[in-house]
């Protein structure tokens, strides 16, 4: 299967869980994606940062799925944030699909570790 | 009836003379018949021999009690005895009896006149039938001893099934039925018509459709009910017997079509269990019906095919299975990777061994292709199912790696550590389509040629490894190569250049000169018949052929792909329309963009289109409109399904369809019976174009 995702998992600083999805998300993927995310988020972690550098496509299913996820992670008071390079391919679908608005994005990982240690 | 010249006996015995008492009880039959052919007398000898009352025969035509075969030539001996052409008459002719029985008879006839000029002839009949019964029975058994020793030669015959089948039912008839069929059991469990032989056009006519009808293992039927039971199946009376012993309405029709009556069902068995059963079945127009001492005759006849039927029709499901199993393992349909054309061959062994020659296309996770081709060693269904270990095993590893040295270096350890050694060949070519970029690696199979546009040829990846499958730690090398833009690439298995009366550099220098020959702008199907086409008549017949050729395009302004709509297709898709828009210099962002558009169409078709369960084509065509500015370009883009419009749908979710309308300029959804049409149009800003 060519162009597939991969969900990283590059460490947990403290009680934040850091993942990074390598490859493009679409429907081929997308279930396994959003079922490793939160199988990763199982501990009731401080909070949980997903890395979208990495990823090079994504699509209105990938969208659906950080939604799903961020709900989720919600309910359980677990905060959600992504890292979405501001120049990126990706950061213009989530600015145009509104991800951007209802979920906390950061630029880069170090900002984001930051902001999750402060909550 | 006038007297003739030559003197006659007069009949002017009393009756009470010693003559007469001969006449009455002589052991020989004595019928005395008038010139217009009818008996007027006979005695005890000719009532014993036909069965009929003496005081019942009289006035009855003598014709009567000959056989139908016989009258002509009786009536002609009879008129020349009448008329004194001659003066008596033997012969031997066949006659009725009352029971409906023929029997045979020595006749001799003598014309007498009595004392009133009245004539008559005298005819006396001697009963032979025990001593032609006896003649006849022992041709018979002469006749059946050879049939026995013939059979039990058929094992030398040949191989293969319907050879031997053919052989055996030919050898059958006439001596032991007027037709013979040999049913086998199929896969299926049901019993079917393989082979039949008769000398008559009505049985044969009647046979022929039921080829193609299977009987079921437990229907009424002779030949069903030998298997079943594993006996013999003996019915002399079938005309009114059928409906109880034939369920099967086409089959009854033929046996009333064929005529058949007598028919005796053998089961065909080997140690392993019955596998099908022979019929053999005699026409009522040659007298004949089985007998019980037939059963056992049948038994030791069919008894001594079955061993070599059996062993012909194992080699022949081996052959079958191995050849049905190496198509069916080799890629049903490649993958449509636009900015190439590939066309592939593969021939089976014409002998009995089946080969193991396979090849593959697989894209790769980093966008690079893979064109993989290779050959398995040894033969039959061992080889068919090491290959496709080998070709799903490098699928497997070709997730999540795109380096082929890597590749061949995994795959090499895996089927090192498979049970039952198995050695392969293998070429691996690496195909960078954005630049033309080659990585070549072999594992010990022939290098892989390659043709620039101008025709020049050339070998690459000779000698880079040694086979897979022998050593665990073997190591592989690669070799870096181009294939420029209208370039081929020729990957092969070794029966397209080994021949048995030349060497194998003989065989390179041919392929290389009829690579150099191929005009490049010609169909590549065409050039793949013409590759194959060289070694039609050379091809050794244990050996099959494997051919793999790609041809790298010219980038077009015009992108179409039909895809089976399925959600793994979709990242293939999007490499192939990120290389296309480079090709025509759409940059960035709109290129991401525009992938994007088209993948959230893509999705849509497949989420949609089919219903659960069920697939169909997604097709994606594209072009470029460009006007005077060459820095602009209007990009259309059709994504079409074949699915039936169920209800009107948002394209790919409402986010979906929010997204679409920011990503392109115009979208416009066409929905009919014949299925979904999107087109989308977007102005975007044109670079020079990129290499192709």
């Amino acid at each position: 299967m060519p162009n597939a995702a991969e969900v990283s998992l590059i460490d947990t600083h403290g009680d934040v869980v850091v993942l990074a999805i390598v490859g493009e998300i679409d429907l081929a993927n997308v279930d396994e994606i959003r079922d490793e995310i939160l199988a990763a988020s199982g501990d009731d972690p401080g909070a949980v940062i997903v890395d979208l550098s990495p990823t090079r496509y994504l699509d209105s299913s990938g969208i659906r799925m950080l939604f799903e996820i961020d709900e989720q992670l919600s309910v359980r008071r677990i905060p959600l944030r992504l890292v979405v390079p501001e120049d990126g391919f990706v950061h213009r679908v989530l600015d145009l699909t509104g991800v951007l608005r209802h979920i906390d994005c950061c630029s880069d990982l170090p900002a984001a570790l930051a902001a999750s240690s402060q909550s | 009836m006038t007297s003739a010249d030559v003197p006659r006996t007069t009949l002017d015995v009393p009756a009470d003379v010693p003559f007469r008492r001969v006449f009455t009880y002589s052991g020989v039959a004595f019928a005395v018949v008038s010139a217009e052919g009818d008996i007027v007398d006979t005695n005890d000898a000719f009532a014993a021999m036909t069965g009929v009352e003496r005081g019942a025969v009289n006035g009855t035509p003598l014709l009567s009690f000959v056989a139908e075969p016989d009258r002509d030539r009786i009536t002609t001996a009879f008129n020349e005895l009448l008329h004194g052409a001659i003066s008596d008459a033997q012969t031997e002719l066949q006659f009725h009896r009352a029971d409906g029985t023929l029997g045979t008879a020595a006749a001799s006839g003598t014309a007498i006149t009595d004392d009133h000029g009245s004539h008559y002839v005298v005819v006396l009949l001697q009963d032979v039938t025990p001593h032609r019964v006896a003649e006849q029975a022992s041709a018979l058994l002469r006749q059946r001893l050879d049939l026995l020793s013939r059979a039990s030669d058929l094992v030398n015959v040949t191989l293969a099934v319907r050879p031997r089948m053919e052989a055996f039912a030919r050898m059958v008839v006439p001596a032991f039925g007027d037709v013979c069929a040999v049913y086998l059991r199929g896969a299926d469990g049901n019993l079917w018509l393989r082979r039949y032989f008769t000398n008559d056009d009505t049985i044969d006519a009647a046979l022929r459709p039921l080829c193609d009808i299977p009987i079921e293992a437990n229907a009424a039927s002779p030949p069903a009910e030998a298997m079943r039971m594993t006996s013999i199946i003996r019915i002399n009376d079938l005309d009114r017997t059928l409906t109880r012993r034939v369920d099967d309405g086409r089959r009854q029709e033929a046996a009333v079509s064929a005529g058949i009556r007598a028919v005796l069902c053998a089961p065909l068995h080997d140690k392993h269990g019955t596998f099908g059963a022979v019929l053999f079945g005699y026409h009522p127009s040659s007298g004949r019906a089985f007998g019980a001492e037939d059963e056992l005759f049948a038994r030791d006849l069919v008894s001594r095919v079955s061993g070599a039927l059996a062993n012909a029709i194992q080699f022949e499901d081996e052959h079958f299975i191995a050849e049905r199993l190496q198509r069916a393992l080799l890629p049903e349909s490649l993958p449509n990777i636009s900015g190439t054309d590939i066309a592939v061959r593969y021939r089976p062994s014409s002998g009995r061994r089946i080969g193991g020659d396979w090849y593959d296309v697989i894209r790769l996770p980093d966008g690079r292709v893979a064109f993989a081709i290779g050959d398995v060693v040894g033969h039959g269904i061992d080889a068919a199912v090491a290959m496709s270990t080998i070709r799903h095993s490098l699928r497997a590893y070709a997730i999540d790696e795109s380096d082929p040295v890597r590749l061949l270096t995994r795959l090499n350890r895996y089927l090192c550590r498979q049970p039952g050694r198995t050695t392969a060949t293998l070429a691996l070519v690496v195909c960078d389509l954005h630049e033309g970029g080659l990585t070549i690696t072999t594992a010990g199979h022939l290098p892989v040629v390659v043709r620039d546009p101008d025709g020049n040829v050339a070998f690459h990846g000779a000698r880079l490894g040694r086979p897979i499958g022998l050593s665990p730690n073997a190591t592989f090398h690669s070799e870096s190569a181009h294939l420029a833009v209208g370039g081929v690439m020729v990957l092969y298995t070794d029966g397209l250049v080994e021949r048995r009366t030349e060497s194998l550099n003989a065989g390179l220098a041919r392929l290389k000169a009829g690579v150099g020959n191929y005009d490049p702008t010609d169909d590549l199907e065409r050039f793949a018949d013409a590759l194959e086409a060289t070694v039609t008549e050379a091809l050794q017949p244990d050996d099959d052929l494997a051919l793999l050729l790609v041809r790298r395009d010219l980038a077009s302004d015009h992108f179409e792909t039909v895809i089976e709509a399925k959600a793994d297709r979709l990242g293939g898709i999007r490499t192939d329309l990120r290389r296309w828009l480079r090709h025509v210099g759409c940059g960035e962002p709109a290129a991401s963009e525009l992938v994007l558009a088209i993948g959230e169409c893509a999705a849509n078709v497949v989420e949609h289109a089919y219903p659960p369960g069920t697939s169909g084509p997604l097709e994606i065509r594209g072009d470029v409109a460009r006007d005077g500015d060459p820095s602009v370009a209007d990009i259309t883009v059709e994504i079409r399904d074949r699915g039936r419009w169920r209800a009107p749908r948002d394209v790919g979710g409402g986010r979906g369809h929010a997204l679409l309308q920011q990503l392109v300029d115009e979208a416009q959804v066409d929905s009919g019976d014949g299925g979904t049409a999107v087109a989308l149009r977007r102005r975007v800003t044109l670079a020079p174009a990129v290499g192709p």
